[in-house]
């Protein structure tokens, strides 16, 4: 019985959590207002669902945002966010690692030598921006909150925007 | 109407290369908010070169921010007002420049965007990309300018100036606050890093405000309250307090040719107390006044408008 209890309980953890609502289902709107209200809404959920960082995604980096799930997932494949033939639940919430590598291949950041001979990817997108201090850290399959997410997003932007007063990241 | 108007800006324009050209040495450029100099010079009338004057004990005055740049999308509304989505929440509405926004205002800006505010009579404000700034409270009580501003989250730049009354401005954030005597400094607050803070470029805000005082501010000058006859407060304290005091100049003994102000007393630009950040709605000073001519001045105020001292 105890075994049972057990298997259970890993069995339960290794499965990722579900969320009742994306908050791009309510503000998934085109116009600035609907924009801001869904910077808003995410920046109070304790997790952030596929669609939501996906959604989130789009408006930060000014691509154009699709009108359902499926066209969510199919920009993500586009532009190598997710492998070709991943599937992201819409509803679970985000993984770490497919946020980290999306970032990584937006903004331009090259990492360091191992990201630059194999290419980017999950493990080394997450590492570079753990080193980075913009996901202290985390590990690829943690899921991050609404603040954690416009947090790793404003300072992407910061260190694309190289401002003078700030500090540099080389992105050649 | 309109023909006036663009006349009126052209000769204002006009009388303002030339007031700058005669200028009195000492004098000084001013800025929003700035308490004069001992050494700049008294402008026109009994207005302009006096600072910020303390309140009698126990009064308080309300201001306002003015909105002075944006970049981006930057969004506001009022959380006192029972207006729009609900109660005590009004509705949001996109930022441009010269609104005003009362005590109460909650400010949000998105990615790639800025916004840039001037906060009563001694501060201006920048906030950044993904931010959310509420003000709470920007009021005079006695010879205490207290300010209160809330960053949630986001990343914002604050510049107090000392004007000569006691600054008591704070910044909150979810876990620290700053008190601010008179300086500047750059402030984040993220859920990754925590608080942060850093020296500010000061040149960025002047920048900001040279900028917007060249467009706009520099026209408004420290008078009386405007009459609102125009919706826009910039052009409302534009129109209502610049006309007259050159009014004034030529028809209570100005001299000079009749259109233009005599040497060193209404120099619209440096000489007639830029007052505050809020467009001069709402506030009183001792500027010149906006009465049409021959109406009796309120409180025993002189009559004198820019003319020559008599």
């Amino acid at each position: 019985m105890a075994s049972r209890i057990v298997l259970l309980c890993v069995l339960a953890a290794c499965t990722r959590t579900t969320l009742k609502r994306s908050a791009v289902d309510e503000f998934g709107g085109g116009d600035d207002f609907a924009k801001m209200d869904f910077w808003d809404e995410i920046s109070t959920h304790r997790a952030v669902t596929n669609d939501d960082a996906l959604h989130a995604l789009a408006l930060q980096y000014s691509l154009p945002p699709a009108a359902d799930h499926d066209g969510r997932v199919g920009m993500a494949r586009t532009r190598g966010w997710v492998a070709a033939d991943a599937e992201l639940s819409g509803p679970e919430t985000a993984r770490a690692g497919w946020i980290a590598l999306a970032v990584c291949r937006e903004s331009g950041v090259k990492g360091g030598l191992t990201m630059r001979v194999f290419g980017p990817s999950e493990r080394y997108a997450l590492n570079e921006l753990n080193y980075r201090g913009w996901l202290p850290g985390m590990s690829a399959e943690q899921a991050l909150s609404g603040l954690q997410l416009i947090a790793l997003l404003s300072k992407a932007e910061d260190a694309a925007s190289r401002r003078p007063d700030e500090p540099r990241e080389d992105f050649k | 109407m309109s023909t006036r108007r663009l006349g009126i800006t052209l000769l204002l324009l006009l009388s303002a290369g030339l007031a700058q050209e005669g200028k009195p040495k000492g004098s000084v450029a001013r800025t929003p908010g700035r308490a004069a100099t001992p050494d700049s010079p008294k402008a026109g009338g009994e207005a302009t070169s006096e600072g910020p004057k303390p309140l009698p004990a126990g009064q308080t005055r309300v201001f306002e921010a003015i909105v002075i740049a944006v970049e981006g999308t930057a969004q506001a509304r009022n959380e006192t007002t029972a207006e729009g989505d609900g109660p005590g929440k009004g509705k949001w509405a996109e930022l441009k420049v010269n609104d005003v926004l009362k005590p109460g205002t909650v400010v949000r800006t998105g990615p790639k965007a800025e916004v840039a505010l001037r906060v009563g009579m001694n501060a201006t404000f920048v906030i950044y990309r993904q931010s959310r700034v509420a003000i709470p409270e920007i009021i005079q009580d006695g010879e205490v300018l207290r300010t209160r501003v809330n960053l949630n989250f986001g990343k914002a730049d604050v510049k107090v100036d000392r004007i000569g009354l006691v600054n008591d401005f704070e910044v909150a954030t979810p876990t620290a606050t700053l008190a601010v005597r008179g300086t500047a400094f750059r402030i984040w607050w993220d859920v990754v890093d925590g608080f942060r803070s850093m020296g500010v470029p000061h040149n960025k805000i002047n920048a900001i405000l040279v900028k917007y005082l060249n467009l706009v501010e520099a026209a408004l000058s420290g008078a009386d309250s405007s009459s609102e006859e125009f919706k826009l407060p910039a052009l409302d304290a534009f129109y209502a307090t610049y006309i007259l005091p050159l009014k004034g100049a030529v028809d209570e003994g100005g001299g000079g040719d009749g259109q233009f102000p005599d040497e060193g007393q209404t120099d619209p630009i440096s000489d007639t107390g830029l007052d505050t950040g809020n467009a001069g709605r709402g506030t009183k000073s001792t500027g010149g006044d906006n009465r049409p001519p021959g109406d009796p001045p309120p409180n025993g105020q002189s009559q004198q408008q820019g003319g020559k001292p008599k």
